[in-house]
């Protein structure tokens, strides 16, 4: 072992050189700024999900700020004098006008406002996807708590987010949804009406309510969501990220590569792949095309109305809902207060306090850098499958009219399926995800125990067939045993395919090392474990 | 107005009503059904309209036998016609009608329990029907749905004939380019959005209505056949007389569903137009699908 | 082995104890090479077929074996070992100075250098193995591929750029192509820049297996004792244990200024609720006018019809005759919209008390759903059901528009209409006799 000479101190330094020290002599950077370079990131495809999230929210900023240029939101009555021409001499909202003119007489107005629009898609989607990760694989186990709670308050930012930016430009769809949101302020017992009244400055529509929307939307909750990131990322860099186990990874270390270079230019990379898809979302498929919905008007109506994806869960659970109203008292809990209010509360609340819960009932307080995969937490993955299940009958009842137009269903027949559904599927993919990872725990038990299955088929001299088992290999000595009680498994599916040259192949390997943390050799090759058990 | 039974004709009226109970109501419920409709539509009666109790009668005679043959027997009776070509049209129809929709509604158009009475409901009903290829039904079902038209234009005017020779209902409307090119979009996409799009989607895309029933896609539909729904109500659909949306008003909403159908989208694939459901879907499965594919790729190993 | 030490320290003793790194390569092609089977052919294929155009002769006899025989990682950590100059624990020496010394760096190597043996290290990298070399590191040709490659990608992104601002100057704005072509532009100009990133860092940085040590969260027990002890100090020089009147008022004052928050919450709004939801702009003798101004008279509609109507206020003029002023602004086109249906004769089976508010089949509801307020307005003229297109409640229009499928739970409202001596339809009773719209607290 030696050990390099220390580099000089470069006695004439290059303009960049310069730039570092004048920076140093204020602040004295360079420890730090060593110490964050040299920051190792683990680089499993699945750590950059939460990435996506990121970089939409910024593709989101960016885009955001061109449309505040602008738009005006005013609830103002004008005659839209554009170039939209079966729109001409029409009364309109100034909100609507002005999105009118972003999309058909400002330069490049509509492709960023449809940027903008699928940007807000994937923003919330790449939360949830982010959000199965981590909840499948127990990365939100102490010490990550807290960033699980701002994950989940993250999420939910960006649902109201989503939501406010939906509603801006007042048109018929989105003047729908206002009034469904206003009925649904109205219906919270005690304080509903006086909720309703202050957030509409008055009996919906309102008065001036838009501009109130504009602020919310570009300003207050921005900011938080901002400021709520800032914090999320600013603990995983504290905390440092978690990894799957491998040969030398242990709860106390983190192996991939450092900031500089290689992550910050696959991340940068990154970001502009993820710009480059909203970019050609927002060239070629068109969305929300609030031209055709017409402005915004109480009496009026289109059919199919749906609120953006993300909403789609609550308006699923508003159809199902029977028609339950309590009156008494000369009270009312209206029947639209329940899955509008209730339910998403009772979920919201579930997922944000579920880490705690799951400490307390499995007693286990300790703290976990490593991940675990799904079968090795059976309640846990069957509890996340039910959970998406129930959701998922919630999300495809939010669309169940276009459904039913699609498939010539009938509407009454989707509504039922739907009600059933959500009471006998989840508990149903409880049971079939348990037993499913049960199921694969005694795969890899019998693997630990009569070794892997070869293919070798041998006749011995009595005459009977056999198949070659191999026993699995004991840990490697050299390879540090991670210190997580887990068995040490061999690969799942034995039968590698070698060192693939396409990307689907590379891919596929890729996805499969998400489940198995190990890599496949060749044909019949030996597979070392995960770390190493004790087994 | 009244509605009288067959004159002097060469065929045997009445009696031959026993001759197939089952099939036929009696003329007199036919008759007073027929009344009653008219009092609210157009009043206008083909010259022919005696002639059609002629004519069921000589059906109900010759229900059994196969239609090309009552055509044959058919057309030299209807010599004693005063206005040739609307006279012949109406006999073609007639025949045309026999064969292909008195299984359902009657030998007379008088509507049996699987099918409605079509007197009174007048040519721009069977126009509408049959040129979307909605009659002659395939099969029952909650609603008729679209398809290619069986009969030529021709054949669907000698069927309307017909049919509006039997009494009342409203003519086919004539929207013509002209009309559809000088409408008012603005003032039609006000109206569409008022009276249609709760139904046929803002986008006339269609949606579903309840048990099965749904309210088609605008997207084929010519504007004779837009008006012709508007002024007749077929099915669910209510109807919009000429009292609540005149003849302009009609082509101005004809015009805008046009123009919402037939238009480029100017942001791209338009998805179906139906709005926020496949915009989820596809963001989903290309916008978060495919940058985990990105990601796969990034994570993925070398080659080497 | 959770005691192993960090992998900052060098030496075989900071591969944990018990590690033997010096024989583990043996094992490894033991296990390898188990009963007998054929070695792990592929991957000594593929690594041959690369080396044959290797810039410096490499032995990879049993090398590709036990590197892959060992491999055990994710797809990140790959098996396949290296070694060279920049051996764990002999840190390279372009690296030397930036390391930061928890950071254990292990490469594949660089161009240039020689792989002799791919043996794990042992250093402070701990059993982490490095990827295999790619074709990049051994052959220049590939390396000079990958270059050529990465830097049409990025050409292509200068073509999309200069794509976007030509479409966004030259472009017609108000033609379809307008906006796919700059979507694309701007895809192709900033997914090149992406893509080429991304193959530049895969294909021509160095491949490294960083090994950082993570920090123990807890602090040490004295740390904890410490600073515990300074914050009671300091809490007990405030004196608010010994003051208590002096921290109760504080609570207090803080208490009644936290409750200001509501101040700003109230005023929010000028518009009390009041009794506003219980009424809408129908007033006694209103007619019943459309959206466009025409006041609806009797055989307007067809049988099987449906208008929207809005209330037509009537207004005594100076010369004391009447005028009707139609009502359809956004705020009572918010709660005063009311569905007109006219049924076919004698079909209506009106409620008990309401036998009169009908015309000639002319039945008049509100159009506010009363279960969320969406316009319900689907109305199917042979079932006589409103259908309403946000939830799906159902209303049959003959029985008062009773709530029969969906949430809903209440009947639409009906108003009570009349026909004057001039065919004219009027509400005869004045405004709804209950809340229209979705229901709330203060609703019996």
């Amino acid at each position: 072992m030696t050990t390099a000479s220390p580099p000089e101190f470069v006695k004439r330094p290059t303009p960049v050189r310069k730039a570092n020290r004048a920076i140093d002599e204020r602040f004295g950077t360079q420890a730090g700024l060593r110490r964050n370079l040299n920051k190792v990131f683990p680089d499993h495809w699945s750590f950059m999900i939460g990435e996506i999230a990121l970089y939409s929210f910024i593709v989101l900023l960016l885009t955001g700020i061109y449309l505040t240029l602008f738009f005006d939101p005013s609830n103002t009555e004008v005659i839209y004098n554009g170039s939209y021409v079966p729109l001409k001499g029409v009364e309109m909202s100034r909100a609507y006008a002005s999105t009118l003119d972003i999309s058909f007489d400002t330069r490049a107005g509509l492709v960023f406002r449809q940027i903008h629009h699928w940007a807000a898609l994937v923003f919330v989607a790449s939360i949830v996807v982010h959000l199965f990760r981590v909840f499948f694989t127990g990365a939100y186990r102490k010490p990550r708590e807290v960033n699980w709670l701002i994950g989940v308050g993250l999420l939910i930012l960006a649902i109201l987010e989503g939501f406010a930016g939906y509603s801006l430009p007042d048109d018929l769809l989105s003047g729908t949804g206002l009034r469904i949101a206003a009925s649904i302020a109205q219906s919270i017992p005690i304080i509903g009406t006086w909720a309703s009244f202050l957030v509409f400055n008055g009996e919906f529509p309102g008065d001036n309510f838009l501009p109130r929307l504009y602020v919310i939307h570009i300003l207050l909750v921005p900011g938080v969501l901002l400021a709520l990131i800032g914090a999320h990322m600013g603990i995983l860099w504290h905390q440092k990220h978690t990894d799957f186990p491998g040969p030398g990874k242990t709860e106390h270390n983190v192996v991939g590569h450092r900031v500089f270079p290689v992550f910050a230019v696959k991340s940068g990379g990154f970001f502009m792949m993820v710009f480059a898809m909203l970019a050609l979302l927002g060239g070629l498929a068109q969305i929300n095309p609030i031209w055709m919905f017409g402005p915004y008007d109480p009496s009026k109506v289109s059919s199919a109305s749906q609120p953006d994806w993300y909403i789609g869960f609550l308006d699923g659970s508003t159809r199902l809902m029977p028609p339950w109203e309590f009156r008494g008292l000369g009270h009312t809990v209206p029947a639209v207060f329940w899955p509008t209010a209730v339910l998403p509360g009772i979920l919201f609340t579930l997922l944000a306090l579920y880490p705690f819960l799951e400490a307390r009932f499995t007693g286990d307080t300790k703290s976990y850098n490593l991940l675990q995969r799904p079968r090795e937490a059976p309640t846990r993955t069957a509890l996340g499958a039910m959970s998406i299940s129930f959701y998922l009958v919630l999300w495809i009842s939010g669309g169940n009219d276009v459904i039913a137009k699609t498939f010539s269903i009938s509407l009454n027949a989707m509504t039922w399926a739907g009600r059933i559904g959500l009471i006998i599927v989840p508990p149903i993919a409880y049971a079939v995800t348990k037993k499913i990872c049960l199921a694969l725990q005694a795969k890899d038990a019998e693997v630990e125990h009569h070794g892997i299955e070869t293919g070798i088929i041998r006749q011995l001299p009595s005459g009977e067939f056999v198949e070659d088992h191999r026993p699995k290999p004991t840990p490697v000595p050299d390879h540090p045993l991670v210190t997580n009680d887990r068995f040490a498994l061999p690969s799942a599916n034995g039968h590698g395919d070698g060192d693939g040259k396409g990307l689907a192949r590379r891919a596929g390997k890729a996805v499969s090392g998400f489940f198995v943390e190990e890599k496949e050799t060749g044909p019949g090759g030996p597979s070392a474990p995960v770390g190493g058990g004790k087994h | 107005m009244t509605e009288t039974s067959g004159t002097p004709s060469d065929t045997p009226s009445e009696t031959s009503s026993d001759s197939t109970p089952s099939e036929v109501a009696t003329p007199v419920a036919a008759t007073k059904r027929s009344a009653r409709k008219r009092d609210t539509s157009a009043r206008k009666r083909g010259p022919s309209a005696r002639r059609r109790r002629r004519s069921s009668a000589l059906v109900l005679v010759f229900g059994l036998l196969a239609t090309g043959v009552l055509w044959t027997m058919l057309a030299p009776t209807g010599n004693a016609a005063q206005t040739a070509d609307a006279n012949e049209a109406v006999r073609q129809g007639r025949a045309l009608y026999l064969q292909g929709c008195s299984t359902c509604h009657g030998l007379g158009a008088q509507g049996s329990n699987t099918g409605p009475s079509l007197v009174g409901v007048g040519a721009a009903a069977v126009d509408f029907q049959v040129s979307t290829g909605r009659m002659p039904l395939a099969a029952p079902a909650a609603q008729a749905d679209r398809k290619p038209p069986i009969y030529s234009a021709t054949q669907i005017d000698q069927l309307s004939a017909y049919v509006a020779s039997l009494g009342g209902g409203p003519e086919v409307p004539k929207v013509t380019d002209k009309e559809l090119s000088d409408a008012d979009l603005a003032h039609g996409g006000e109206l569409y959005r008022a009276n249609c799009a709760q139904c046929h989607q803002a986008v006339a895309q269609g949606a579903p209505l309840t048990y099965g029933k749904f309210a088609p896609s605008l997207s084929e539909s010519t504007p004779t056949q837009i008006v012709e729904a508007m002024r007749t109500g077929p099915e669910s659909m209510p109807v919009f007389g000429d009292r609540q949306l005149n003849d302009e008003d009609a082509a101005a909403v004809a015009a805008y569903i046009k123009h919402l159908t037939d238009t480029k989208s100017p942001g791209g694939f338009s998805l179906g137009k139906y709005g926020p459901v496949p915009e989820g879907l596809l963001a989903m499965l290309v916008g978060i699908g495919g940058l985990l594919v990105v990601c796969l790729w990034i994570g993925a190993r070398q080659k080497v | 082995m959770s005691d192993q030490t960090g992998p900052g320290t060098p030496g075989p003793a900071g591969s944990g104890g018990g590690d033997q790194p010096g024989d583990s390569a043996q094992e490894r092609v033991h296990y390898a090479g188990y009963q007998g089977e054929p070695a792990d052919k592929s991957d000594q294929d593929s690594m041959s077929s690369i080396f044959k155009r290797a810039k410096h002769p490499v032995d990879t006899s049993g090398a590709a074996v036990g590197g892959s025989g060992i491999s055990a990682g994710g797809p990140d950590v790959p098996a396949g070992t290296s070694d060279g100059p920049e051996v764990l624990g002999t840190p390279p020496h372009q690296t030397d100075s930036t390391r930061d010394p928890e950071t254990t760096v292990m490469r594949t190597g660089d161009a240039g250098v020689a792989q002799p043996t791919y043996g794990t290290h042992a250093g402070g990298g701990g059993g982490v193995t490095v990827r295999p070399p790619r074709a990049e590191d051994v052959d220049r040709r590939a390396e000079r591929r990958a270059e050529r490659l990465i830097a049409c990608w990025f050409l292509i992104s200068v073509v999309g750029t200069v794509g976007f601002v030509i479409t966004n100057f030259v472009g017609d704005k108000h033609q379809a192509y307008y906006t796919p072509c700059l979507g694309s532009a701007l895809g192709l100009a900033v997914g090149g820049l992406g893509i080429g990133m991304i193959l530049w860092a895969k294909r021509l940085m160095p491949h490294e297996q960083a090994v950082q040590e993570r920090h123990e969260f807890t602090s040490a027990k004295e740390e904890i004792a410490v600073t515990e002890a300074e914050i009671t100090a300091g809490f007990a020089d405030t004196g608010l244990a010994r003051f208590p009147l002096l921290r109760r008022t504080l609570l207090g004052a803080g208490t009644v200024l936290g409750g200001l928050i509501v101040v700003p919450l109230l005023n929010l709004t000028n518009s009390k609720p009041g009794k506003k939801l219980d009424h809408t702009s129908w007033v006694k003798g209103a007619r019943l006018v459309t959206e466009d101004g025409r006041l609806v008279k009797l055989g307007d509609i067809s049988i099987g019809g449906i208008e929207t109507v809005f209330p037509a206020i009537p207004v005594t003029e100076s010369d004391g005759t009447t005028t009707y002023k139609p009502k359809t602004d956004v705020h009572t086109k918010a709660d005063s919209t009311t569905i007109l249906i006219r049924l076919p004769p004698g079909v209506d089976r009106p409620r008990k008390g309401r036998e009169n508010w009908s015309v000639d089949g002319h039945v008049a509801y509100s159009k506010i759903c009363s279960h969320a307020g969406c316009p319900v307005s689907l109305y199917e003229q042979q079932t006589h059901h409103l259908l309403c297109p946000c939830h799906q409640s159902v209303f049959d229009v003959l029985d008062g528009c009773r709530a029969i499928f969906g949430p809903a739970s209440r009947s639409l409202p009906q108003l009570a209409i009349a026909v004057d001596d001039d065919g004219f339809l009027y509400a005869r009773n004045g405004d709804y006799d209950e809340p229209v719209g979705a229901a709330f607290w203060e609703r019996s």
